[in-house]
């Protein structure tokens, strides 16, 4: 893979209710284990709170109640990935994310009209991968709360 | 003779012619007397000495048979018969005695009378021619009378043999009457035991007697007690009858009893087997039930320490569980740093194009030993739940191993309980087995004995049937039974009189027997007396006969003689015929002599009868001897008399030896005085000279002369 390519597109996957996602990496600041979430009043549902990370207090949001899936308790492979989009530094709670792949365009295809509608509008677009299917989350659409969000931060 | 002797005596002193033929008869009888005074001679003196037997033998008797009053009547009769002949024997004797003498004094004074008649001798010499003829007459006469005397020897032999054939006869009888003796004593002793016996009889009969009453009695008891039984057998053989069925049927039931005693005792056999199997059973069982207490303990205690060691295992799980979670910690954080690195090397582009390769060989490996170590969590997780489980289980198993205790030592206690139990039914079976094979020998011979109960019981009926009709005839017997009871206790006390009167009889019998057995004693004693006494009676027959046989010869001798004066008178024929006067005489004389000589015959066969009545009466003598024996009276007197009378007999007797010697003498005398006369007479008559000398032997031969030679 070359650089442009594995730098455009390289992807950390993460895992969330069975099913692979992949956050490209270059939006991705940094990675954590999930430890201390202090809950903050009056935030979405799909805020669980906010973390500090490095130096910073990241808003930790559950992709889980953001997707609509039942929530969980976090453990040791839980993790939390701080992306920084849109100026803004969001931390994503996920399943579980061990993985650091690159995904060609050629890899890529456009979601079905049929998802469009209802969550085909978080997806960028849909790989697969070694037989894989991996979801590429569309970060902008993930990220569009932030009127709420501000609210709440 | 003797009255024709006197009477020609007394006319003696008449005429001389008449004195003469006087003197002749005299002359003749006088031969003719001493012919029967010699024969009286010899009888006398044959009598003495039979008397002198008959005395020896009266004074044997008289003292052997003194008790005897027959033996002495008979005897007395005996002896009077012989006293009668005697005394007419002696009477004559006397008479001749007297004649004699008269005629010796007649013939000494006729002996001048005959001197005066010797002319009237030749008369006598006429009378001696037929004299010769009456000679040879008077020869055969005498010849007859020799036969006849030899006849008579021949008697008096054979009258001797018949003596001695009586006085055997005597000897045997004495004998027969001592055996008759003993027997008698025996006989005694037997009528006293019979006597004894009579009475034991008489009792024993008179006990039988109120025997047979109660006999009768008791008959008639039997006879009701027999037709009850005969009832009562006849309802025997009905029930025998049933019996025999009843017999047959528990044969039948028997053998059946039997063949399942035996099946029983064979399965009591066998459950004996199968009990004893189930005691080695159980006692195994019993050992194993103990040895598996001993393993549930085992396994218990190996069940606890199988528990701690799990619990140890399940704690040392738990901290490598610890530890895998560090490990786990660790290859997150590896992956989680390799991830950022790789993120910062891709922000780096080209520069960190070497890191994000260091930075994927990191995450790598952390994702190898994240692999691993969630294989180790898992292997460990389900470690601790295979520990967790046997924990579980080692607990339930302790639970179940204590109670598995529990049953085993309830299962001992209950197999314990079996074993007794088993042993108790174990002995008992043995005992039932036992039984059973008792039962089945008992059973056998219940068979056996049934069976032969129902052949018993059949020969029962067959028996009972023949008994019943037997039964039936034993009541018709014993009806006649009663009625000869009854019969027979009469007869019983009739007898009982009987038996009474026969004791009566019996102590008489006694009486006479002893009576008899005195009797029979003194008999024999007399049987042996009286044979002695025929022994001394044979003697005398003896010399009777002896006698006789002398007759005998002496008569022979006449006979010799009379041949003799056969030829003499012979010889004097011729002389004898010039004399026929005198010869006529002397054959009137000789007729005289003829008649002389016939009564000599006379006096021979009265002597002969003599004998005879001699010979009876020993008969008689025998015969009342025999009478004798029978009687048992005294009569000693008599016999003593008879004694007397016979020793008076006996010197009568020997006086009348005397006389009869002194007649002898006389008559010798008279003969000489004859013989003195006929030669006077000869004389007188010159011619029959020899004649005249030969006429007296010829008239004293038949009794002089034997008598001379024998004696």
């Amino acid at each position: 893979m070359t650089a442009s390519q594995s730098f455009d597109s390289t992807f950390i996957l993460c895992e969330l209710a069975g099913t692979t996602y992949a956050i490209r990496s270059q939006a991705v600041r940094q990675m954590e284990m999930v430890e201390q979430i202090t809950p903050v009043p009056n935030a979405p549902d799909f805020v669980e709170g906010v973390v500090f990370s490095r130096g910073q207090v990241v808003p930790a949001i559950s992709l889980r109640r953001r997707f609509g899936f039942e929530p969980r308790p976090h453990d040791l492979k839980s993790r939390l990935i701080v992306i920084s989009h849109a100026n803004r530094i969001v931390g994503l709670l996920v399943d579980g994310a061990r993985e650091f792949i690159s995904i060609s365009e050629e890899q890529q295809q456009d979601p079905p009209e049929a998802l469009a509608a209802m969550s085909g509008r978080y997806l960028q677009a849909i790989a697969r991968v070694n037989e894989r299917l991996i979801l590429i989350l569309d970060l902008e659409a993930v990220l569009n709360f932030s009127a709420s969000l501000d609210e709440a931060v | 003779m003797v009255s024709r002797s006197s009477r020609g005596k007394s006319p003696a002193g008449d005429e001389a012619a008449r004195i003469l033929h006087e003197t002749d008869e005299v002359a003749q009888a006088t031969r003719g007397l001493a012919a029967t005074a010699a024969e009286i001679v010899r009888g006398v003196e044959n009598q003495t000495r039979s008397i002198e037997g008959a005395v020896d033998l009266a004074n044997s008797v008289a003292s052997s048979l003194k008790d005897t009053k027959l033996q002495a009547t008979t005897i007395v009769e005996s002896v009077e018969v012989v006293a009668s002949s005697v005394n007419e024997l002696a009477a004559s004797i006397e008479e001749i005695d007297a004649t004699t003498r008269q005629m010796a004094s007649s013939v000494s004074d006729s002996s001048v009378t005959i001197e005066q008649t010797s002319a009237s001798i030749r008369r006598v010499t006429s009378n001696a021619e037929s004299m010769a003829g009456s000679s040879t007459q008077v020869k055969s006469a005498m010849l007859q009378m020799a036969a006849s005397v030899k006849q008579i020897a021949s008697d008096a032999t054979d009258m001797t043999s018949s003596v001695e054939e009586t006085a055997s006869t005597i000897e045997e009888m004495a004998r027969s009457v001592r055996g008759v003796a003993d027997s008698t004593v025996d006989l005694s002793v037997a009528a006293e035991q019979t006597s004894s016996s009579i009475n034991e009889m008489a009792a024993s009969i008179e006990q039988v007697g109120a025997t047979t009453k109660t006999l009768s009695a008791t008959v008639e008891e039997v006879a009701t007690s027999i037709e009850q039984m005969s009832r009562s057998v006849a309802g025997t053989a009905q029930n025998v009858d049933r019996i025999a069925e009843a017999a047959n049927d528990a044969a039948t039931t028997a053998t059946e009893l039997d063949r399942s005693i035996k099946s029983v005792a064979v399965m009591a056999r066998q459950a004996d087997e199968a009990t004893r199997r189930v005691v080695m059973s159980a006692e195994e069982g019993g050992e194993a039930v103990q040895k598996s207490i001993k393993g549930i303990v085992r396994v218990r205690e190996s069940i606890g320490q199988s528990a701690g060691v799990i619990k140890e295992m399940g704690k040392r799980a738990s901290e490598i569980g610890g530890i895998i979670g560090t490990i786990n910690l660790i290859s997150e954080r590896t992956n989680l740093l390799s991830l950022n690195a790789s993120i910062e090397a891709a922000r780096a582009g080209e520069a960190g194009r070497g890191f994000a390769v260091v930075a994927e060989e990191i995450r790598n490996l952390a994702d190898r030993a994240a692999r691993a170590t969630a294989e180790i969590e898992t292997i460990i997780r389900s470690l601790q739940d295979v520990a967790q489980e046997a924990v579980t289980a080692s607990a339930d198993g302790m639970r179940i191993a204590d109670e598995s205790s529990e049953l085993a030592e309830g299962g001992m206690a209950g197999l314990r309980r079996i074993l007794t139990g088993v042993k108790e039914s174990s002995t008992l079976v043995g005992q039932i087995a036992q039984a059973c094979q008792e039962q089945a020998n008992a059973g056998q011979s219940v068979v056996t004995s049934i069976a032969t109960t129902a052949a018993e019981a059949k020969l029962a009926a067959t028996g009972t049937a023949e008994q019943a009709k037997a039964a039936q005839s034993v009541v018709t017997s014993t009806i006649n039974l009663r009625k000869m009871a009854v019969q027979l206790a009469q007869g019983m006390d009739e007898q009982g009189k009987a038996a009474r009167e026969i004791v009566k009889a019996g102590q008489s019998t006694r009486t006479l027997a002893e009576q008899v057995r005195r009797a029979t004693n003194e008999q024999a004693t007399g049987a042996a007396q009286i044979a002695q006494a025929m022994s001394a009676v044979r003697k005398g027959m003896e010399s009777s006969a002896r006698a006789i046989l002398e007759q005998t010869r002496a008569s022979d001798e006449i006979g010799r003689q009379t041949d003799h004066l056969g030829t003499m008178i012979e010889s004097v024929a011729g002389g004898m015929a010039e004399q026929s006067k005198a010869t006529e005489e002397t054959a009137r004389s000789v007729k005289l002599i003829r008649q002389q000589a016939a009564e000599v015959a006379k006096g021979i066969s009265e002597q002969a009868q003599a004998c005879r009545l001699m010979r009876k009466s020993v008969e008689q003598i025998t015969r009342q001897i025999a009478l004798i024996a029978k009687a048992n009276q005294d009569h000693e007197t008599s016999t003593v008399d008879i004694l007397q009378r016979l020793t008076e007999i006996r010197s009568v007797t020997a006086q009348n030896a005397v006389g009869v010697r002194e007649t002898e003498k006389g008559l010798a005398n008279l003969r000489d005085r004859t013989q003195l006369l006929s030669t006077i007479s000869e004389e007188m008559t010159v011619a029959p000279k020899s004649a005249a000398r030969r006429t007296p032997p010829t008239a004293k031969k038949p009794t002089r002369k034997p008598r001379k030679k024998s004696s």
